[in-house]
């Protein structure tokens, strides 16, 4: 009889525990057929943001197979941010699976009813590169002075400026953390760099004249100027040698999907 | 008559090989299985630990701004001294050892939520660079307990199904592969706040 009621109460904490899980399962966006890096969910974006952070993102992972997912999304479905975006990592893999070196950036926009939130997940492999303490500083100081003024791609390219370079170990986090004064100074400078850049590579591609590949043309560049765009001043000339190397990827493809990584609830969000 | 025999003999020594062979699998799916479990768990220690070893610098900065919350204070490390005490080895965790470890670390869990509600209180400490590092790492780490949880629940739940199910819960029964307990859902939420008046 004991047995019984044991065995009882056993499948019952089992048929929660399913529920519970079919739940979870149901709220978190399925993984992207064909695989994309970026996911604009909520609709904040342009085709032409998304496809320019697309190809520097896809380049990002060909040239240090560190794997940044975008994710935009209206409803967390009662999740946690964090969760969600442990979530979306750990389901979607993002990351190899050898490194764990993926990075989920989501995004939440405000509604009239419920704030904004951002969060960035580290993947297992990149908790020591981006503590959670410099994830925290990059959504509050990068993201959430755009995303306050509606400015999504904004938000999202200096966060990835930032979070791409200290990733892939070409900028350092304690460098990133001590430069806060002058950031904004950089940041203007860089855009103007990044600006003189796009329009030398506008003229030099405009003659080569590829009419049909003009999409992918432009995407490719950008990335030139997203890295050194949002970085303070320091990073410019460290950044040289990534951008030159970025146009070695030029011509071979856009993401070659996810690659089986794992999370570890690594990261930090904030909300405005 | 002879050669029937034979065929009999035969025909069971192959029934006999099949079911070695089956066995031997079964046995060493399991150990497979086992194995995910205990690597599961040294997680759950990990991120466990990975808090507690935040706290003495925690305590450190909070007694610095709020002279006042003698008692929290008091209240966290003697939660987390308590919860340091109590390890389990994966070749015992079973119901009971879990359930104790669970309590420890959700009383502990308890006294560090009262301390940070307290240190809203104070705003010159909510403005220390440090204070918010320790916040964000703790908050991390708070997320890295309910993630490393969750696993260990997955895991131990496929561990559990296959050691039930019949027919391989023969063998699993024959080598001693007991189920393993789960964590509950909601850590620390069913207990209420222990008003601690120190030693």
């Amino acid at each position: 009889m004991k047995f019984h009621i044991i065995k009882n109460s056993r499948a019952v904490i089992m048929a929660v525990m399913l529920m519970v899980a079919a739940t979870v399962m149901a709220q978190v966006p399925a993984r992207p057929d064909p695989p994309r890096l970026v996911n604009d969910l909520a609709g904040v974006l342009t085709a032409k943001q998304v496809q320019w952070l697309e190809d520097s993102l896809a380049r990002f992972d060909r040239r240090t197979s560190n794997q940044v997912a975008i994710v935009t999304i209206d409803d967390l479905g009662g999740l946690d941010p964090a969760m969600m975006a442990y979530e979306i990592g750990q389901r979607w893999q993002v990351g190899t699976a050898e490194d764990n070196n993926g990075i989920v950036i989501l995004v939440k926009p405000k509604t009239a009813g419920s704030p904004g939130r951002a969060f960035i997940a580290t993947g297992y492999g990149l908790e020591g590169a981006l503590p959670d303490a410099t994830c925290k500083m990059i959504v509050e100081r990068e993201m959430i002075p755009h995303f306050k003024q509606g400015d999504y791609f904004g938000g999202i390219e200096a966060a990835v400026a930032v979070v791409c370079p200290i990733a892939a170990g070409e900028y350092s986090k304690e460098r990133y953390e001590k430069d806060s004064g002058n950031s904004l100074i950089a940041a203007f400078a860089g855009l103007f760099g990044a600006l003189l850049i796009f329009f030398i590579i506008v003229k030099v591609t405009g003659k080569s004249g590829g009419g049909g590949k003009g999409n992918s043309g432009t995407g490719t560049f950008g990335p030139g100027g997203i890295f050194i765009g949002g970085l303070p001043l320091g990073g410019f000339g460290s950044h040289r040698g990534s951008r030159g190397s970025d146009f070695g990827g030029f011509g071979d493809g856009g993401f070659g999907g996810f690659g089986g990584g794992s999370f570890g609830g690594g990261g930090a969000g904030g909300s405005w | 008559m002879k050669k029937g025999c034979l065929i009999a003999i035969v025909a069971v020594v192959t029934v006999a090989v099949l079911i070695g062979v089956w066995a031997v699998s079964r046995y060493n799916s399991f150990v497979t299985k086992e194995e995910g479990v205990t690597s599961a768990w040294s997680q759950v220690e990990n991120v466990y630990q990975r808090r507690a070893d935040l706290i003495p610098n925690l305590v450190e900065t909070v007694k610095g701004y709020a002279t006042h919350e003698q008692n929290t204070l008091e209240g966290v490390i003697a939660a987390r001294a308590r919860a340091t005490q109590i390890t389990v080895n994966p070749d015992d965790l079973n119901a009971e050892t879990l359930q104790k470890y669970q309590e420890a670390q959700g009383q502990l869990g308890a006294a560090l939520s009262r301390l940070m509600a307290v240190a809203e209180n104070y705003p010159d400490l909510k403005a220390n660079q440090n204070f918010l590092q320790l916040q964000a790492q703790l908050e991390g780490t708070e997320n890295r307990i309910a993630v490393e949880r969750k696993k260990f629940n997955e895991t131990t739940r496929e561990y559990n199904m296959s050691v039930r199910k019949f027919p391989g819960n023969i063998i699993a029964m024959m080598f001693g592969f007991d189920t393993k307990p789960y964590f509950e859902a909601a850590e620390g939420a069913e207990q209420a706040p222990v008003v601690d008046f120190g030693n």
